[in-house]
């Protein structure tokens, strides 16, 4: 039962495919969370996700312009917005919460370093931010399916994120959730 | 009120103290009814009747894991008592500090039938179990962050805890083909303040502030955070989550 003395935890998030911002989004209003509109115009917050996306995109068929556009257009965005998110986090004070989505190509994979360096990226804020209070964590989704299933859909990913982001996950930080239907396990 | 495991069977092993004890009364918290195993009665017995305060279900069966007579005996009356197994929380485990050089091959032994045989019954009578129920379930190995990196005189623990990371992600593998399927995956704790730590090292406030201090989310581990973390495993928020190692460490394993 929501008690009317809880303060509204602030929510951002920062890129991502409209159908997984979507998904997002409703669990987090499940969960309690208010939506910041803009992660810039965030003066506070409490909890930052940050959805990184991925680019099936072969070796041969990826000029150094591509290849710069999207590894470095991704991880500066993610970047970005971690420095940005962290701020209003600090900002709230209290501590908080980061969840970085790492996604993976899964075929014609020349973009997948991205992935590593987002993981790398949040586990360096991750004990940077310790300190503070302030979680940073990885969410690593399949390509695809694996031995379970089919592969997560954004609903399921939503789910981890949550995980991530809330008091549940309270001693978790600079971890990787992967939600993948047991493909990383083979 | 409906739990995240509303009436769903579960068992618990180590239940009597530390992590098994906490997640034991989240899980019933959250609907479950849960058997509770362990090797010490008067213990089982409190955390029953705890849990029966706080208006869960819950029974206690005496369990040494390494004996597989004894998972038969825990399943029959899980089964009997409580009904079709739902989730099986592999946590009972054993640990001590003594450098390489000082281990015999009993200490390893007793060290292995404990935290290797026991979990590797646990996932084994768990799948036949939860076969039985004809639908869907999931399993939680408790490893250990010394199951992804070493620790000086831990050998003995971080091989065991090693091996319980390597099970679970072949039983992972052999639970996906099942049907229904059965998720199972693994739990890597950092420095977690339970009887078993303080065992070993003594239970007194410079340590915990030394461990604290060592962490980079500057606080130490309570059973209840690995407790929450069991429970998002075992639960549908993770229905596409197997095979994984869910390290819960206030950072450690991130350095």
């Amino acid at each position: 039962m929501q008690d009317t003395a809880t303060p509204v935890r602030l929510a951002a998030i920062s890129g991502g495919d409209p159908a997984l911002r979507e998904a997002v989004a409703l669990r987090l209003a499940a969960e309690g969370f208010a939506l910041a509109d803009d992660l810039t115009a965030a003066a506070a917050l409490d909890a930052l996700i940050i959805l990184a996306e991925a680019k099936a995109q072969s070796f041969a068929g990826t000029s150094t312009a591509d290849f710069s556009a999207h590894m470095g257009g991704q991880l500066k965005a993610a970047f970005v917005a971690l420095q940005s998110g962290v701020a209003a986090i600090r900002a709230k004070g209290g501590g908080g919460a980061v969840v970085v989505l790492a996604p993976p190509a899964g075929a014609n994979r020349s973009f997948d370093g991205l992935q590593q360096g987002l993981r790398l990226l949040a586990k360096s804020a991750a004990l940077e931010l310790g300190a503070e209070g302030i979680r940073v964590n990885v969410i690593l989704p399949g390509a695809g399916g694996g031995p379970l299933g089919e592969g997560p859909a954004p609903v399921d990913v939503a789910a981890s994120v949550a995980f991530a982001v809330s008091e549940r996950s309270h001693f978790m930080t600079g971890a990787d959730v992967v939600v993948d239907d047991g493909r990383m396990a083979a | 009120m409906s739990g995240a495991l509303q009436d769903r069977v579960v068992i618990v092993t180590g239940a009597t103290k530390g992590i098994g004890r906490e997640t034991a009364r989240l899980l019933a918290r959250e609907g479950a009814k849960v058997a509770c195993t362990g090797r010490n009665r008067d213990d089982g017995a409190a955390v029953v009747a705890e849990i029966a305060a706080e208006g869960g279900t819950a029974i206690f069966i005496p369990h040494d894991i390494a004996r597989e007579a004894d998972w038969r005996e825990v399943v029959r009356r899980t089964e009997t008592e409580l009904g079709g197994v739902y989730g099986v929380v592999n946590n009972a485990g054993a640990f001590f500090v003594k450098p390489l050089a000082e281990t015999t091959e009993a200490d390893f032994q007793d060290i292995y039938d404990i935290n290797v045989q026991g979990a590797f019954l646990g996932v084994k009578l768990g799948f036949e179990a939860i076969a039985r129920t004809g639908s869907p379930g999931a399993i939680v190995m408790v490893s250990s962050l010394m199951g992804q990196v070493g620790f000086p005189g831990a050998t003995a623990y971080c091989a065991t805890k090693g091996a319980v990371t390597g099970l679970t992600k072949t039983a992972a593998l052999e639970g996906a083909t099942m049907t229904p399927k059965v998720r199972v995956n693994s739990l890597h704790p950092g420095v977690i303040w339970t009887p078993m730590i303080t065992g070993q090292f003594g239970d007194d406030q410079a340590l915990q502030d030394a461990f604290a201090a060592d962490t980079p989310l500057k606080i130490i581990g309570l059973p209840r955070y690995m407790a929450d973390a069991i429970l998002f495993l075992l639960g549908d928020d993770s229905a596409h989550v197997t095979g994984i190692e869910l390290t819960v460490d206030g950072g450690r394993g991130a350095d």
